[in-house]
């Protein structure tokens, strides 16, 4: 198979088996999902490296939600009554 | 013609994010926010993927035919050494210099500066300027200023010529390991000239990422796997002229 359709259809598994596993352990914060959304376009990328028309900014704008969410969850800790 | 993976990429992204904002704002569902999310992912990530503009197949048989036309030409003037490959900048590609006469009397330099004609003579030194199976061919985007390994990757894993490729420089040498090469040429001129065609890419994309001359040194298959060894050589040069 085409290693582009490879790449989109193990993207698609992935995202499907996370939302499909966290929901029905009953997560309810967004941001978990977005997290483990995050590892799995790095690692189907990592795996595939797809060849991209231009550069990747879905990456950034990934990485950026996963820094904004590890962020938060660090000043929570650190400002912790 | 539009491009199939944009649209259909675009429409699944716009859906999912209408989707992710509509049930986080209206239902209040973080599942299925994240499933909108997550349609939008993909369809960022569809849409970022080119469409193959060629088959595998098409691709493989203008290389082929490419190929043999070098092979002919060699053939007509009786090439037997190993063809030095030049990045030529002005040009923004890569030319190999295949020599007739060895004389010693001028350097790769000299050659490349000449790059755009077919002949290259200077006192005793003959030689015919080719160019070879190009990278840029495969790939949309043209060579640019990228690492080794970047431009290895290029030359033969996106352009499907091999699975996998990595590279190694120790010195004036760079080992190459090609692993599972997909497309190759039956030509034997041509192999023993320009070397095989992951070689050929390989020495292209090295010479290229390291602005200097290479030459295929040899070759060694073992089992699945194609080693190159290749040589870089100086622009003052002339054993090769």
């Amino acid at each position: 198979m085409d290693r582009q359709v490879l790449y989109l259809t193990t993207l698609a598994l992935l995202i499907t088996i996370t939302v499909s596993v966290l929901s029905a352990l009953s997560e309810s914060r967004l941001d978990v999902y977005v997290s483990v959304m995050t590892l799995a376009y790095f690692v189907a990328t990592a795996i595939f490296r797809p060849r991209k028309r231009t550069w990747d900014f879905l990456a950034l704008a990934l990485l950026t939600a996963f820094a904004y969410v590890v962020a938060v969850k660090i000043l929570e800790i650190i400002f912790k009554p | 013609m539009a491009d199939r993976n944009l649209v259909a990429g675009s429409c699944l992204a716009v859906f999912g994010a209408l989707f992710a904002v509509g049930s986080y704002l209206v239902l209040n569902n973080v599942p299925l926010t994240a499933l909108g999310m997550g349609l939008a992912v993909l369809g960022v990530a569809w849409a970022l993927v080119p469409p193959n503009p060629l088959p595998r197949e098409v691709v493989a048989n203008l290389v082929k035919s490419s190929c043999d036309n070098i092979e002919a030409l060699l053939e007509a003037l009786g090439a037997t050494e190993r063809a030095i490959y030049l990045p030529a900048n002005p040009h923004r590609r890569v030319v190999a210099y295949v020599p007739l006469k060895r004389a010693g009397e001028a350097t790769l330099s000299e050659v490349v500066e000449r790059s755009g004609r077919v002949v290259f003579r200077r006192g005793g030194s003959l030689g015919v300027i080719v160019a070879p199976p190009t990278i840029a061919a495969f790939n949309p985007s043209p060579m640019s200023e990228r690492s080794l390994d970047a431009l290895i990757e290029q030359a033969l894993v996106e352009s499907e010529i091999a699975s996998s490729a990595r590279a190694v420089q120790v010195g004036d040498s760079v080992v190459v390991s090609v692993r599972g090469p997909r497309v190759d040429v039956d030509s034997s001129r041509f192999k023993a000239v320009m070397g095989s065609l992951p070689a050929c890419m390989a020495a292209q994309a090295v010479a290229w990422a390291l602005s200097k001359p290479v030459r295929v040194v040899d070759e060694e298959r073992e089992g699945d796997n194609l080693i190159v060894r290749l040589r870089v050589l100086d622009w003052t040069d002339k054993s090769c002229t």
